[in-house]
């Protein structure tokens, strides 16, 4: 039996790039969700991503709630919480973190999907194809 | 020609980092003031970014990251967001500069008062992003740049006391009529432009943009090993221009006509016609490389999506940041700034801003998880540790010497 | 809970001497089984520490493996933090974690733990 991999919660997986399933960017892990299990071991249950989530780290008190309350909202999707990469959801942590989700379902999608819809569709060319 | 076209990313980033519009003038102002006294400062920054781009090229080949996703992995939200606002606001003092530029480039074919053309200027560097694939860019940019090797032939035409430049190059003298700090002031300037971060932001975007792999990274080395030093020597024929037509007639230099006069001068107008072109791919490139660099920055802290390898609507936020810096430059250019004095401030902050960025880097190219066997060697840590301490040194006096020097005035 | 919550939160010994700031959260893949994930990660113990920016440069913890002059640094840096295995957490408060040894009976991380 091949010994079990381990990891720094903060030096490998806080901060690095996420990439969905179709290999586009869908934000950076902004925190870790941890829960006690009925034995007192401690588990990762979830990765967390979305502008509510970082400022709530980087202790906004009030803009932090708001904001992940404001990406429940604005992205419709099946999961209760958008911000919310529950770790079946993670297929590898390398360099840059792949899941196994699409990125539009997620709460680091809001803003792009506003500022896709509002300003960069009304501008000729947003659909043409780089090369 | 193939062979040329792929290291167009190295020249074009290397001309938007050393013969950028405050650079153009930079250059000339100290070789009229110092003579060839600085060169050596010159070769210390094209060795520094040699050392830096590389590793950022090599960590963008192997792992896909470029730099700010590093800086914000490996210096977490608060230090990493320390240096998002600075390099950001750096990129934007220096895009205002370079529009400016590209008017002022234009103004000297049109005869029409550059500060009309700035809303051209800018509308077509954001055309260029919004339109213009990435390889086609940078290598219509790095080309047309190349047309600055004008400033290297007026050189060689005038026939310059080769001994006298190679003396004042190799016994740095400060002239009776300068102090320790205004010559310490060009100094840092000088190297600060070398090693500008908008490079390795620009580069190692660029790198991931076309899709580098593991098997590129003799591509990473033939644009570094060819790029900066050419950035580097075009810089260096600016100032022993000027070293011989203005210095000997205490002439001093702070305009972009009085740069371009030795080589008006030195091979008449088809020469100055050259000239201007690459002028103006020059200030365009440093033009694109900064305003994109504001858009990778941004979206590489956030991790959002990025890149002209996709298209507008699918990288929305990227685009919007860039077009609002776009916006925002030409306003403030539109007051009629002056564009060297712009970039000679933002180069002298950038140079305080350094280590946040280098830092990061040598830290993941040294780091066998991310790297595995490509990991820097001894040689290479023990120059990369020499400029770190360098850079650490610069950031320290940079702004004490602006204060000091009112700005090397 | 959040490991935000966790991070810089101050650790004190059983004789409620103050130990540091913990500084990360060392994860085994050993846990309950996590469909398309494979093994948890389970939470097995943290480092203790100053609590600075140097001490997740990853010289100790993570490959650096270089340069000398700036491991020499970090590594000393590093190395003044003690790892604690989950097991000797006695309680945990908001801001504080309360440990049920002395610090005299944690050793620094060592690499291959």
């Amino acid at each position: 039996m091949t010994a079990a991999r381990k990891l720094w919660a903060v030096l490998d997986i806080m901060d690095r790039q996420l990439i969905d399933r179709q290999d586009r960017f869908a934000g950076t892990v902004d925190d870790v969700e941890l829960a006690v299990a009925d034995d007192g071991t401690i588990s990762v249950t979830a990765l967390l991503a979305g502008p509510g989530v970082l400022a709530r780290r980087m202790r906004f008190h009030r803009l932090g709630p708001w904001l992940e309350r404001f990406a429940r909202w604005a992205v419709p999707a099946e999961s209760e919480d958008p911000a919310r990469i529950p770790l079946g959801r993670v297929a590898d942590i390398g360099s840059a973190i792949h899941l196994s989700l699409d990125h539009e379902d997620m709460a680091t999608m809001a803003t792009e999907r506003w500022f896709r819809d509002n300003i960069i569709d009304h501008i000729p060319g947003s659909t043409d194809a780089a090369e | 020609m193939k062979k040329i076209l792929s290291i167009t990313l190295g020249i074009l980033t290397a001309i938007g980092g050393f013969v950028d519009i405050g650079d153009l003038v930079a250059n000339a102002a100290t070789g009229a003031r110092f003579k060839m006294a600085l060169a050596g400062v010159v070769l210390i920054g094209v060795l520094g970014i040699i050392v830096y781009a590389e590793m950022s090229g090599r960590v963008a080949a192997i792992t896909g990251r470029p730099v700010f996703d590093l800086v914000r992995e490996r210096l977490g939200p608060n230090a990493g967001g320390a240096n998002l606002i600075a390099s950001f606001i750096i990129n934007l003092l220096t895009l205002c500069a370079e529009l400016g530029g590209v008017a002022l480039a234009l103004s000297m074919i049109a005869s029409v008062n550059y500060i009309l053309l700035i809303p051209v200027a800018a509308f077509l560097v954001w055309i260029v992003i919004w339109k213009m694939p990435f390889e086609r860019m940078e290598e219509m940019f790095g080309l047309l740049g190349l047309m600055l090797i004008t400033f290297l032939v007026a050189l060689f035409h005038l026939h310059p006391p080769w001994h006298e430049l190679l003396h004042s190059a190799s016994h740095p003298a400060i002239p009776k009529n300068e102090t320790p700090f205004t010559f310490a002031y060009y100094a840092i300037a000088l190297f600060g432009a070398a090693m500008t971060p908008y490079e390795v932001f620009f580069f190692s975007s660029g790198a991931v943009e076309e899709k580098w792999t593991v098997d590129d990274l003799n591509l990473n080395r033939a644009n570094v090993y060819i790029g900066f030093p050419l950035g580097g020597l075009l810089s260096l024929s600016i100032m022993a221009l000027t070293t011989v037509v203005f210095a000997p007639r205490m002439i001093s230099v702070d305009t972009l006509p009085q740069v371009a006069l030795p080589v008006a001068l030195s091979v008449g107008k088809v020469g100055l016609g050259l000239l201007i072109i690459g002028i103006f791919a020059a200030t365009f490139g440093a033009a694109l490389e900064t305003a994109m660099s504001s858009g990778y920055c941004v979206a590489q802290y956030f991790g959002w999506q990025w890149g002209k390898f996709v298209k507008p609507r699918e990288a929305a936020r990227f685009h919007v940041v860039m077009l609002a810096a776009i916006v925002a430059t030409t306003l403030f250019a539109l007051t009629g700034v002056d564009p060297v004095k712009v970039t000679e401030y933002s180069i002298v902050l950038s140079a305080a801003a350094l280590p946040l960025t280098y830092f990061p880097i040598l830290l993941i190219s040294n780091d066998r998880h991310y790297m595995g066997d490509h990991v820097n060697g001894r040689v290479l840590n023990f120059l990369a540790s020499i400029y770190m301490v360098i850079i650490a040194v610069v950031a320290v006096v940079t702004i004490p010497l602006m204060i000091i020097t009112k700005a090397g005035a | 809970m959040r490991l935000s919550d966790l991070t810089r939160v101050a650790v004190y010994d059983v004789g409620g001497k103050r130990i540091g700031r913990l500084n990360d959260v060392r994860l085994v893949q050993d846990g309950p089984y996590v469909e398309g994930f494979g093994a948890g990660l389970r939470v097995a113990g943290f480092v203790a520490g100053s609590g600075r920016m140097g001490e997740r440069l990853g010289f100790n913890r993570g490959g650096v493996d270089g340069p000398w002059l700036l491991k020499v640094f970090f590594l000393r840096l590093e190395r003044r933090g003690r790892f604690v295995p989950w097991d000797k957490v006695a309680r945990m408060e908001n801001d504080a974690i309360h440990l049920s040894v002395s610090a005299a009976e944690l050793r620094p991380f060592e690499p291959d733990e």
